[in-house]
């Protein structure tokens, strides 16, 4: 019934954008390009966040949050305001109030539309004045055909039991506070209507509704090197999240292991040899260096200004070209599991969700698309984004199929024959990544993802022949390219995971619960040859003053 | 330091868990190599309770609590500690100390983990930041600031309640929900916003010399806000606040009047001329005087301003020295709850360095006698008047509360017209104008510029010789130099208005104060104001019942 009558709601302000959208087109100055697309995005979401740290509230929100986005696109479909760098290119968000009327509504978008036409109007110059496109240009925009769909109602938000949960998983912290530099528990949890309404006659709902936890911890070795973990959860709804008792069993195994790791032996000199990834670590292996290779939303032309070059320089993505070893194969397909957080039916633009067969036998032969059009290549339904932002094609439910899987002791067996030429008794496994989001919250730079990167490893083992494992701390990654997996030697069992992807594609001081939910299938795998060296420590800053005991 | 506290008739456990934590922290630190002279640990809980209305609806509502640390450590000696100035290419290297929250529980595990964090935090950069500073001192030209660092104190002790907040919420949101409703009826209100706040902020504060104080204030603004785009694209604000103590002390009578007020406000400075530049007399009415005197005078005596080798020191030498007519007086006196019926925002009881609040007379009979002093002494003054202020998250520096101006001779709104006029005729200028309302204002303070003043008018009346009737313009700021100013100061007015606001500086945002009477200026000088270059919005604003096609934007 209150999802029936929030619908009820929204529709009057459908009403009242509906009401804009036939006066924008009076929106003309003197010799500009004519508006020839106007879309709403109308989000009305009831958000919960929550902090929690050793058992207690740090802070939590719980307030509904509505806001409206503007697209608005001048001159043609071949060539408009869009896709070119820099602010104020005619894609706006306006907030509207606490308790959206059909009047607040409309004025909201009569302010935001008239702010985003002239935005559009002078990008449209700017851009016209810089950049003349070659014969081959693809254009700017693929039209879309009117839809009219409702995608489903969202749940209500009830958000008592994961608040429960995160507080008794944040105490399991405190036993051990004396050692660590901070614990805290996250949580985030939205539910709602996504409306998309154009002059075109679109009108489509789309439920939202995703609720995430992550856990993490950080403590500062006697040495100086920062230690981290985490552990995330990422539902559709948060009464689908694990419940209190698998949250606490497994944030006091994180924080064990957290503890036990920080009296491991740094890595001291450099390794260069096979490694193994092994769980979250080889998730993460395929989520930082082979999804950017599939997102095909072309960059924007680089716009020529007082800030330097805005824009972007390069385009890394190739249709042709291998990514992986032979007989491996990569599909992305946002309804392949309906009750992930991820899955849609149509995506931001509107454009029906598709299966896409990204890459085969290695090779990339199709890519994640949004609507704006790249050269060969067809709007699929993964164009994914936020009010105000131009969407772009991202991955939704990846799935990374290997030719062949072996056991996991097979890729250690394997993994110890390749090192023997190194001069090694033992080969490296990483079991986990460090999560940018985690580094940030813990005081330190979080990274950018200017080109496929590694974050640090935290979970890494020597394991020998005999099985034994000696844990290894302190180690970084030398360098790192998309390369990377086209060397891999093996693939062991398949896991799926899921993660938070930045909006903007920039991973950099993202927050713990911050980005879109994105699903993700892949092996483990051998790959024949990494360096790793000692990561930055310094003893000045341990703490000397050590928190208390609890 | 546990034996003075438990003298104390009364108790605070969250005071006792700051003084537990700053004695284990002592006991650690005393045992490095650099030690700290001073550590203060200050918890302020603020709830705020925020309701806003636009377009006849709810635009916002919260009621939330937030706990904030604030560490202030000094390592050293008072002579010369962590918090002095560097010069030259370290001074590029700034301090990282920022907000820390609090969870809910204060008594809990986790506020003292986050304490012992911070403060080790603190520590440790202040013991990097000592050893830089001494080379720094060997490298660099004596200063001419001689002072210590820091005045030590026997730390004080008082506990004060502070009152919950009590408001009727539901009857606030009907209300402005009605105002903001009354307010958009207007085509030319673009944007506008009711919203009332009320807040009650409660600080707790133990240091090493054994300070151990709790105090607060509660405080709630009505305001309303309204925005539009003139023909020639500049953006005209209107805004109205009243401001109280007691948040039931906010009026509720006759606010129809006072929306439909300011929308005529607006209206009318939608339409009027923007101003040009312009030098000669000019009178000052009451709020826009009151903020003369903060930006002209209050930020130049700040003591710790005194100090700094890059600041301009305006009044640093003229102690004892007349710098206004003989018949004005100023004070700062954060001691002040009203003045004549009007609750004063700058009202404290303790700074935010465990010092009382207390008087600090900078003018009297025109003649400079002193700053506004925290706990930074100054060679001539070694002790603070209780102004050290700042925002969670920040060190406390010198501030004004609530700067009061005061007339020996006071003459009716009627004769400072007419004076101005004469004033306007002797010069053969076509007009003069009267500065009737102001935004705010700022004050350069450094070396590396100007040391002027700007005073944001919103509304100024052109007063035409020729009797012609007075002319409202928009679009000019006062602007000038202090000296000059204050030596064209010719008379003052028995109308004392209170202007109540927040101020921010290197210290964060603090709330403030200030309280003239109208003033006449022999000359004073006009700059244009920046303007907004878009123009109005092409469509007309959508009204109810459709009539959003007869209005013009």
């Amino acid at each position: 019934m209150i999802a029936l009558l929030a619908a009820a709601a929204a529709n009057d302000l459908v009403v009242a954008l509906e009401e804009e959208l036939a006066r924008a087109d009076q929106l003309a100055l003197p010799d500009a390009p004519p508006l020839y697309s106007l879309r709403y995005h109308l989000a009305t979401i009831d958000q919960y966040e929550l902090v929690a740290t050793f058992g207690s509230v740090l802070q939590e929100d719980d307030r509904p949050s509505s806001g409206l986005g503007v697209e608005l696109r001048v001159g043609e479909p071949g060539y408009d305001n869009t896709g070119f760098g820099g602010w104020e290119n005619g894609f706006m968000r306006g907030y509207l109030a606490r308790e959206p009327t059909p009047r607040d509504t409309r004025e909201v978008a009569w302010r935001t539309t008239d702010r985003a036409y002239k935005q559009a109007v002078e990008q449209h110059a700017r851009k016209s004045a810089q950049f003349n496109p070659p014969p081959d240009y693809p254009g700017d925009y693929w039209v879309p055909e009117p839809l009219k769909a409702d995608d489903g109602a969202p749940p209500v938000l009830d958000t008592a039991g994961v608040r429960a949960s995160a507080l008794a998983a944040s105490a399991v912290f405190a036993s051990a506070g004396e050692s660590l530099l901070m614990g805290e528990v996250h949580v985030g949890a939205e539910a709602g209507d996504l409306w998309l309404v154009d002059g075109e006659g679109t009108r489509l709902r789309r439920p939202l509704a995703e609720a995430s936890v992550r856990a993490f911890a950080a403590l500062r070795t006697e040495d100086g090197e920062l230690l981290t973990d985490q552990r995330f959860w990422c539902a559709r709804e948060a009464s689908k999240l694990p419940g209190q008792d698998v949250m606490v069993a497994e944030v006091e195994a994180m924080r064990d292991a957290l503890l036990a790791r920080a009296d491991a032996v740094p890595l001291e000199d450099e390794y260069v040899g096979p490694v193994v990834f092994e769980g979250d670590a080889a998730l993460d292996l395929f989520r930082y260096l082979l999804v950017p290779q599939i997102e095909g939303t072309p960059g924007e032309i680089p716009f020529s200004s007082f800030f330097g070059d805005l824009g972007d320089a390069g385009d890394s993505v190739r249709v042709g070209r291998r990514v992986l070893p032979e007989g491996w194969s990569v599909v992305d397909d946002p309804v392949l599991d309906p009750d992930h957080p991820a899955s849609y039916r149509h995506d931001w633009d509107g454009t029906p969700a598709q299966r896409v067969d990204l890459v085969d036998d290695g090779i990339v032969h199709d890519l994640l698309m949004s609507r704006v059009p790249r050269k060969g290549l067809k709007p699929n339904g993964h164009g994914r984004s936020f009010l105000g932002t131009r969407a772009q094609g991202r991955a939704v439910q990846l799935d990374v199929t290997p030719a062949r899987t072996r056991t996991q002791h097979a890729l250690i067996k394997k993994g110890l024959r390749m090192a023997a030429p190194y001069g090694l008794d033992h080969v490296i496994v990483i079991r986990r990544l460090q999560e940018y989001s985690v580094r940030s919250s813990a005081g330190s730079y979080g990274g950018s993802d200017e080109g496929p990167s590694l974050p640090p490893p935290v979970e890494i083992v020597r394991v020998y022949a005999d099985g034994t494992e000696t844990p290894v701390r302190g180690a970084t990654f030398a360098s790192v390219q998309r390369y990377l997996l086209r060397d891999i030697a093996l693939a062991g069992p398949v896991h799926t995971g899921t993660f938070l992807a930045p909006v903007d594609g920039e991973y950099a001081w993202i927050g713990p619960i911050e980005g879109m939910a994105t699903a993700i299938t892949a092996p483990d795998v051998l790959v024949r040859e990494i360096e790793l060296v000692p990561g930055s420590r310094d003893p000045r800053d341990t703490p000397v003053l050590r928190p208390p005991a609890p | 330091m546990l034996l003075v506290w438990m003298g104390v008739a009364q108790a605070d456990p969250v005071i006792d868990l700051l003084a537990g934590e700053l004695e284990r922290a002592d006991a650690v630190f005393s045992a490095q190599e650099e030690t700290p002279h001073y550590t203060a640990l200050t918890i302020t809980e603020t709830r705020q309770v925020e309701i806003g209305a636009r377009a006849g609806t709810l635009d916002v509502r919260t009621d939330e609590t937030e706990r904030t640390l604030d560490v202030d450590l000094r390592v050293g000696t008072p002579t010369l500690d962590s918090t002095h100035p560097l010069r030259g290419f370290s001074a590029l290297d700034g301090d990282s100390r920022r907000a820390n929250r609090l969870p809910d529980d204060l008594g809990g595990y986790a506020t003292r983990h986050i304490l012992a964090r911070e403060l080790d935090a603190r520590y440790r950069e202040a013991a990097e930041r000592i050893v830089v500073l001494r080379a720094n001192q060997n490298v660099m030209v004596e200063e001419e600031d001689q002072a210590d660092d820091f005045e030590p104190r026997k730390g004080e002790q008082e506990l004060l309640d502070v009152p919950e907040l009590t408001l009727d919420q539901e009857a606030w949101v009907k209300r402005l929900v009605a105002l903001s409703e009354r307010a958009d009826a207007s085509p030319h209100v673009h944007q506008h916003s009711l919203r009332l706040s009320a807040v009650r902020e409660v600080k707790r504060m133990a240091d090493t010399e054994g300070a151990r104080l709790r105090h607060g204030r509660t405080h709630a603004r009505l305001a309303v806000q309204l925005e539009t785009t003139a023909d020639d694209g500049d953006r005209v604000r209107v805004f109205d606040a009243f401001d109280v103590h007691d948040p039931a002390d906010v009026p509720t009578g006759d606010l129809d009047a006072w929306v439909d007020a300011q929308v005529e406000r607006l209206e009318a400075l939608r339409s009027a001329p923007r101003g040009e530049p312009y030098s000669g007399p000019v009178m000052l009415e009451g709020r826009a005087s009151g903020v003369f005197f903060h930006e002209v005078l209050g930020h130049r005596v700040e003591g710790h301003r005194q100090k700094r080798e890059d600041e301009g020191k305006t009044f640093a030498d003229h102690v004892g020295q007349p710098i206004l007519p003989p018949w004005v007086d100023v004070v700062d006196d954060p001691t002040l709850s009203e003045l004549a019926g009007v609750d004063l925002n700058g009202h404290y009881a303790w700074d935010d360095e465990g010092v009382r609040g207390q008087p600090a007379v900078l003018v009297d009979d025109g003649v400079f006698t002193g700053f506004l002093m925290a706990r930074s002494p100054l060679p001539t003054v070694p002790h603070s008047n209780g102004h050290g202020r700042r925002s969670t998250g920040r060190e406390p520096v010198a501030r004004m509360g609530n700067t009061v101006v005061t007339t020996a001779k006071p003459q009716p709104r009627a004769a400072l017209r007419a004076q101005l006029l004469e004033l306007v005729k002797k010069e053969g200028l076509p007009y003069g104008y009267i500065v009737e309302d102001i935004e705010g204002g700022f004050a350069l303070t450094g070396r590396m510029m100007p040391n002027a003043f700007n005073i944001r008018a919103v509304a100024s009346w052109r007063v035409w010789a020729d009797g012609r009737k007075d002319e409202l313009v928009r679009g000019i700021d006062l602007v000038g130099t202090p000296f000059v100013a204050f030596s064209n100061l010719v008379a003052t007015g028995d109308d004392p208005q209170v202007f109540n606001g927040t101020c921010g500086a290197e210290s964060g945002w603090v709330p403030v104060s200030a309280v003239s009477p109208s003033i006449l200026f022999s000359r004073l000088e006009f700059q244009l104001k920046e303007k907004a270059q878009q123009r109005p919005p092409l469509l007309p604003k959508p009204m109810p019942d459709d009539g959003s096609a007869e209005a013009s934007p």
